[in-house]
């Protein structure tokens, strides 16, 4: 058995190193859906680390605006600990799928500060369409998790994924996954949801005023968060029993989250931005689809 | 060659007959101040309308004297012409009395008060003393809302200008613009050079619609000496005029495409576009800005290979238009950004005076091409593009339509190209000859007004850019329950062209991109 200490650094290396790789590779395959050529996949790499050597530029004072960041990029992080990627979930425990939620949940939260202490009318709009989307996102990505986790019969990932593969699909479950997957989009800022940032419109909404290390920090955890994400939704609906080689399974994650990261892009590349009013009332849709999804689950489908 | 009336009236009877024109279904154009000092006179004012039904173009002549530099404003008959009166006080100090806002609208804040640039007695190069800490007049802010500015430098603005949002929550109860950053006094410095110079200047009055600028121009001095030019010439300008037409709407499909974040529609939008700018190289020399135009003709000859590259770019053009447009038509989510968004009704489209595919987006049944006929329109059936619910999908559908019926022109005029000369040597061209000119550009309509001057030069040119009426119709455009993520696309709805409006040389950041890399490309 691999020792906590040894996945921690496993999940932590996987999640930060590997995600601007990820993201490399997903803006490559923009690129060519637009017909352009794209730049190379380890541009994003480049790009934190032109931002972190850049001088930061501070509009404001306010303690909020220096620590919206770091609740970001630590929300992100100690979100992917709780996941399993590929092994067991470094702190793994009863209920953990829950504090995954709430964790990211948190790293969302601290978009929403950097938006409010910004004092710039574009980033306040951006922080109150960031706070409005999460409210209506966060049930449809909980009642989709409650779904699985009842027919698993446990809140913990790591039972789920060992659960879900001998015992195979069930209506609930298609119904779930068709569900988180439509939260994940605007869980990981995605068109058509990217209301918050809105380049045309808001220039950047909430990190309009960021610049340097502190940007650096919200566009890395941005990418932290769709391997995060990815790697939930891998957990919940596509995991590889344990007594499989476990080599395997190591091996296997990286290219399910890269299948599930290609799927987003494709969605992205392929919608115009929502409004904020169509799309509340789209997740609306989504929430109620996602209690259906429960209810068929409860009696036992 | 269209019928025009130009009427004397004194400055009591104006409003009167303005009156008279609207109710007679007129539609007002553009005002143009001259300064007749020089020549013993005080200063004229001219109002330009047309009449669609008709065909007959009427000027109202209104002479101002020098002392009493007033006259009443029209803008209580006709709101279109409220920019036009604001402008004829700013250039030449001419007040329309009983105007609601004379707020600069063209010179800068830091203009001397009592200089007004379009007077004969202030030179072309004339540079104001610097000032400090001016600011532009600004609306105040309504009661319980808040501002959210949307320039002078913007994203999506590809120039600058600056529209001020006054917000509530998300929803926009009302915009103040203030614009005219681009102003470079081109008409002013159009008085120092000679009629085979102007259509180079004119041309590059914008980045995208150059060659309309030139051709109007041409057109405007032709008609003032009262020449037809070859028959060749004006086919070959109707040519390059839709070429021009159809990059034009496909840039702007990419733009709006990319306004609402659908970057993917964007980009193929402007890979269909780019085979026109190569055609256009290869009859032209040059990807935008032709250098084609002068008053008399044209001064290069189609050659058959070129005919031949343009029939097989418009083939593939066609095709990819035609698939990139169902697309976009089955795209739900687009409609749903799109539809019952930025609606301007038939009526205000009428008050506002509004031309081009916004006007017939909104039912207005007016094309410069068929009413008031050029080159060789005059032979050409143009077949029009009329919807009728005004929204930002109706002025997107009448754009597509536009580019398909552009295709089919620039084919019937290849088919029916005449053999002949291109160019008329118009010899000496004599002073104080008037000539008016209007061409339908892609954004709506372009109208040139010249004055013949002594020594081969122009004594006064005036523009109307496509943008012009559109432009001071966005407020209109703003209807309630109009969100801030609406207003981008709003505003990009109308396919602005602010340094055209403003006349700059150089207009859109990718033209001038473009044109640097060509001429890096073309430098060993």
């Amino acid at each position: 058995m691999i020792s906590t200490t040894g996945l921690i650094l496993y999940n932590l290396a996987f999640a930060l190193l590997a995600a601007p790789l990820f993201a490399g590779i997903t803006r490559r395959l923009r690129a060519r859906l637009h017909s352009r050529q794209g730049p190379p996949v380890l541009q994003p790499y480049h790009d934190i680390l032109k931002l972190l050597g850049k001088t930061e530029c501070r509009v404001t004072g306010d303690w909020a605006f220096r620590l919206a960041p770091m609740v970001v990029m630590a929300g992100a992080a100690a979100a992917a600990l709780m996941v399993p990627m590929g092994a067991r979930a470094p702190l793994s425990f009863g209920g953990d799928g829950l504090v995954l939620i709430y964790l990211l949940t948190f790293s969302a939260i601290g978009t929403v500060l950097a938006g409010l202490s910004s004092h710039s009318p574009y980033a306040g709009v951006g922080a109150s369409r960031e706070i409005t989307l999460l409210l209506v996102v966060e049930p449809v990505m909980a009642a989709s998790f409650f779904t699985v986790a009842l027919r698993a019969g446990t809140l913990g990932l790591g039972q789920i994924a060992g659960h879900l593969a001998g015992a195979g699909f069930a209506p609930s479950l298609i119904i779930a996954s068709f569900a988180s997957f439509l939260a994940m989009q605007a869980e990981s800022a995605k068109l058509p949801f990217d209301i918050a940032e809105a380049e045309t419109e808001l220039m950047g909404g909430p990190f309009v005023e960021y610049s340097g290390t502190p940007l650096a920090a919200f566009q890395w955890a941005l990418m932290v968060r769709h391997v995060v994400l990815a790697s939930f939704f891998v957990a919940l609906f596509a995991g590889t029993p344990s007594l499989n080689s476990p080599v395997m399974a190591l091996l296997l994650h990286p290219v399910k989250v890269l299948i599930v990261l290609v799927l987003m892009e494709v969605v992205a590349a392929l919608s115009p931005r929502l409004r904020i009013g169509q799309a509340i009332r789209f997740y609306e849709g989504a929430g109620i689809l996602a209690l259906a999804g429960l209810m068929f689950a409860i009696f036992g489908a | 060659m269209m019928e025009h009336i130009q009427k004397t009236v004194l400055r009591e009877q104006l409003t009167g007959e303005v009156s008279r024109l609207v109710a007679g279904g007129a539609r007002f154009v553009m005002t143009v101040g001259t300064d007749l000092r020089p020549q013993g006179q005080g200063f004229e004012v001219r109002h330009f309308f047309t009449h669609k039904e008709t065909g007959v173009a009427t000027t109202l002549v209104v002479p101002v004297p020098e002392a009493d530099p007033n006259l009443p404003t029209i803008s209580g008959v006709t709101p279109a012409a409220l920019w036009a009166e604001r402008e004829l006080y700013d250039m030449l100090g001419i007040k329309a009395e009983g105007h609601p806002d004379l707020r600069r609208l063209v010179v800068s804040d830091d203009w001397p008060d009592d200089v007004f640039p379009l007077r004969k007695d202030v030179p072309h190069n004339y540079r104001p003393p610097r000032a400090e800490n001016t600011r532009p007049a600004l609306k105040p802010v309504p009661d319980g809302s808040t501002i959210v500015p949307i320039g002078p430098f913007f994203p999506t603005l590809e120039e600058p200008a600056y529209f001020r949002l006054f917000v509530e929550g998300e929803t926009v109860v009302g915009v103040d613009y203030r614009g005219f950053y681009s102003h470079r006094g081109i008409e002013k410095l159009s008085e120092t050079l000679h009629y085979d110079q102007v259509p180079f200047l004119s041309e590059r009055i914008c980045g995208i619609c150059g060659f309309v600028h030139s051709t109007c121009f041409s057109q405007a001095v032709e008609q003032a000496i009262g020449v037809e030019v070859p028959v060749r010439a004006q086919y070959i300008r109707t040519v390059m005029l839709e070429l021009e037409r159809i990059h034009s709407h496909l840039l702007w499909l990419g733009l709006a495409a990319h306004v609402v974040g659908f970057d993917t529609a964007f980009m193929q939008a402007w890979r269909v576009r780019e085979p026109v700018m190569w055609a256009a190289e290869a009859l032209t020399g040059n990807r935008k800005t032709y250098g084609m135009n002068l008053p008399g003709g044209v001064r290069r000859d189609l050659t058959a290979e070129g005919i031949k590259n343009v029939r097989e770019v418009l083939n593939t053009v066609e095709k990819e238009t035609l698939s990139l447009v169902r697309a976009l038509e089955r795209d739900s989510s687009l409609r749903m950004r799109l539809q019952g968004v930025g609606v301007l009704t038939h009526q205000q489209a009428l008050d506002w005076a509004v031309i081009g595919p916004v006007a017939r987006a909104s039912g207005v049944r007016e094309d410069i091409r068929i009413h008031f006929p050029y080159a060789a329109y005059r032979d050409l059936e143009v077949k029009m593009a009329v919807r009728e619910a005004g929204d930002i999908w109706a002025r997107l559908e009448v754009r597509e339509e536009e580019t398909l019926e552009a295709i089919r022109l620039i084919r019937a005029a290849l088919d029916n190209l005449p053999a002949g000369p291109t160019m008329l040597d118009l010899g000496e061209i004599p002073a104080g000859k008037v000539g008016v000119a209007m061409v339908e550009a892609p954004r709506g309509q372009c109208y040139n007004h010249v004055v013949t001057g002594e020594g081969g030069r122009p004594y006064r040119w005036r523009v109307l850019a496509p943008t012009y009426m559109q432009l001071q119709a966005v407020p209109q455009m703003v209807t309630p329950g109009t969100t801030i993520a609406d207003f981008p696309i709003i505003a990009a709805s109308i396919d602005p062209c602010f340094s055209c409006t403003e006349r700059l040389e150089i207009v859109r950041r990718e033209g001038k991109v473009d044109d640097a890399v060509t001429q890096r490309r073309g430098q060993p």
